[in-house]
């Protein structure tokens, strides 16, 4: 039996952030949150996670300078942006995201079963 | 100027060859004179030698041809010499004319440019305001739909999922009143409103998303302070400024609210050690969809729509709103200020206590009235006893500032006739902080306009002009007490 995957969670807005613990929790992970890109890199910092779920528009450090700070200090933790602006205005901030090294997006608002199905294929896949 | 002088240079540049030939042409003409005169002056001298009676004859003919020669050669200089300024006047015009059409269009085209930018910018704000709410309502209702059997869970999953929808419906709300306001439908119900309570009420309605951010919130009402307005409207107002307060502030902020009386007017003061602006934002903070630079804007929550509103539903109540910061990191102070009700008497029938109420008001009120008149003070015994108070009569400011002292006195009713007597006597209660509490009316024979605002000004709750029916002295007596919360 290995150790259950440990996520981090980061989004601001704490009911969101939440919600995707609950998810990934009753699935079985170990999971952790954060309300911003500084408390993640801090959680970081005490246990790197497997996976890192965050959001992009936050206050003090948002998600692009997280993202990019994660994927140098912890390169082996893969990395998850989410928003709810993908395609509404320009520029697209979950092109960007993975421009700058995130592994995967997810477009708000979306349900427990896409989230699941993106961690499990993360999880699979080796980390590049 | 730079224009001018700019647009000079150039036309002097473009046209620069033929205005060179021009100017030569001129110079020409105008030499033409010189070198004839010269000629004329050589000529006579020759001439002058060969003194011959023809000769001379010939001489003066010559002279006078060379003169008209001269005279006619001056005259063309002139008219060319016109001429070439008309055109070049002409031509600078027509180009100051091209140059401002050109910076208008441009001016225009910016403007144009920087509208589609905002309302492109805002689109994607509404777009990620409604959004981050409908994740939260989609997913809780999803976790609380997969765990229907776990009571827990589904009523935490319902409680999240009505927060969040009633976070959207707030945002219809602002959306649609900027769409009133934008269509000129955004009205107000004016009915006299008492401050205090809705400031109140604002701060009980912050309070939960105060506590979330663990902001602490402070009230500090002086005194309580009516306004003709909408209450609906100032609630929300002061809401939206108490809610930028906790917004833009930190774990372990303060944000004060104050009510206080300034020059007739109410003032209403939001107070936060939270995040401030720079001194150059501060004339935009009130423009609708802005705030603050657009990256940083992208961080917060929130449309920029809050503070036009505040605004909006000041100005409408005949008040203006101002907002001041030390700069960034050092907070903000806002502040509203709207005009007083200058009357209790003028204030709607709907507020006028039935005698039940005046009864339960009044009884065992303990109130000191002075005024010179014996029979005057007689009737208020009467009236006040009749409805269960006790009543002091006193006959002089000093004797009822005694009086409502010794006898911890809940209301003051003076005659103010002797405007400086008058209202030294409410200055000396209000100095005392213990005596705040004291309901003040004044109550006059002089009942002009300038009374009004200075018995108000001075300290006093109500005015009541003399003479007077009773149930407008018990109502003024009644509002205040109820006011000052005796």
């Amino acid at each position: 039996m290995t150790a259950p995957l440990h996520v981090l969670v980061v989004d601001d807005h704490r009911d969101v952030c939440e919600f995707v613990a609950f998810g990934l929790r009753s699935a079985g992970f170990d999971v952790e949150t954060a309300s911003n890109g500084r408390e993640a890199i801090a959680c970081q910092e005490r246990h790197a996670a497997d996976v890192v779920i965050t959001d992009i528009f936050m206050p003090d450090m948002d998600g692009l300078e997280a993202i990019q700070c994660i994927k140098r200090l912890f390169p082996r933790t893969r990395i998850v942006a989410m928003s709810s602006r993908a395609g509404a205005h320009r520029p697209d901030y979950l092109w960007v995201a993975r421009q700058i090294g995130a592994d995967a997006t997810l477009s708000k608002p979306f349900g427990t079963e896409d989230l699941l199905a993106l961690v499990r294929k993360l999880d699979a896949a080796p980390p590049r | 100027m730079n224009a001018a002088a700019e647009i000079g240079r150039n036309a002097l540049h473009i046209h620069g060859r033929e205005i060179r030939i021009r100017l030569a042409v001129l110079v020409c003409i105008s030499a033409l004179p010189l070198v004839l005169c010269a000629l004329l002056l050589v000529w006579s001298i020759l001439a002058a030698r060969d003194a011959a009676p023809v000769a001379r004859g010939r001489m003066a003919a010559v002279c006078a041809a060379l003169i008209m020669s001269v005279g006619v050669s001056l005259g063309v200089a002139r008219t060319y010499a016109g001429r070439i300024e008309r055109e070049f006047a002409e031509y600078v015009r027509s180009q100051q004319a091209e140059q401002e059409l050109r910076q208008r269009a441009e001016a225009q085209k910016a403007a144009a440019e920087s509208a589609d930018r905002n309302k492109d910018f805002f689109l994607a704000m509404v777009s990620h305001e409604l959004r981050a709410p409908l994740t939260a309502v989609i997913g809780w209702l999803e976790i609380g739909r997969a765990n229907v059997g776990e009571r827990a869970t589904v009523a935490r999953a319902l409680e999240i999922a009505l927060r969040n929808a009633r976070q959207q419906a707030r945002i219809m709300d602002d959306l649609l009143d900027v769409s009133r306001i934008l269509s000129g439908q955004f009205a107000l119900e004016r009915r006299p409103v008492n401050l205090s309570r809705v400031a109140r009420e604002a701060l009980e309605a912050a309070r939960p998303s105060a506590e979330e951010r663990q902001v602490e919130l402070v009230l500090c009402i002086q005194e309580p302070l009516f306004v003709e307005g909408d209450r609906g409207r100032l609630l929300q107002a002061i809401g939206n400024l108490l809610g930028n307060g906790i917004k833009f502030n930190q774990a372990g902020g303060r944000v004060e609210l104050a009510l206080e009386r300034s020059k007739g007017r109410a003032r209403v003061t939001v107070t936060d050690n939270g995040a401030g602006m720079d001194p150059g934002a501060l004339p935009h903070i009130f423009e609708r969809y802005w705030q603050g630079e657009a990256a940083e804007a992208l961080r917060r929550r929130g449309l920029g729509l809050g503070l036009a509103l505040v605004r909006h539903i000041v100005e409408l109540h005949g008040g203006e709103v101002r907002a001041e910061s030390a700069g960034r990191g050092k907070g903000a102070r806002f502040s509203v200020e709207l005009p007083l009700i200058l009357q209790l008497d003028a204030i709607a029938e709907d507020l006028q206590p039935s005698p039940a109420v005046v009864e339960a008001r009044l009884s065992g009120l303990s109130i000191v009235a002075v005024d010179r008149n014996e029979d005057t003070l007689g009737w208020l015994q009467y009236l006040l006893a009749m409805h269960g108070a006790m009543t002091w009569k006193a006959h002089s400011a000093e004797e009822a500032l005694t009086l409502a002292r010794r006898e911890h006195a809940d209301v003051l009713i003076a005659d103010v006739a002797d405007v400086d007597e008058g209202y030294s006597l409410v200055r000396a209660l209000r100095a005392v902080p213990a005596e705040r509490r004291i309901a003040a009316v004044a109550f006059s024979s002089r009942s002009g306009e300038d009374e009004y605002r200075g018995a108000l000004a001075a300290g006093y709750d109500s005015f009541v002009a003399k003479p007077c029916a009773a149930n407008v002295l018990l109502r003024a007596v009644c509002l205040a007490a109820e006011a000052r919360g005796a």
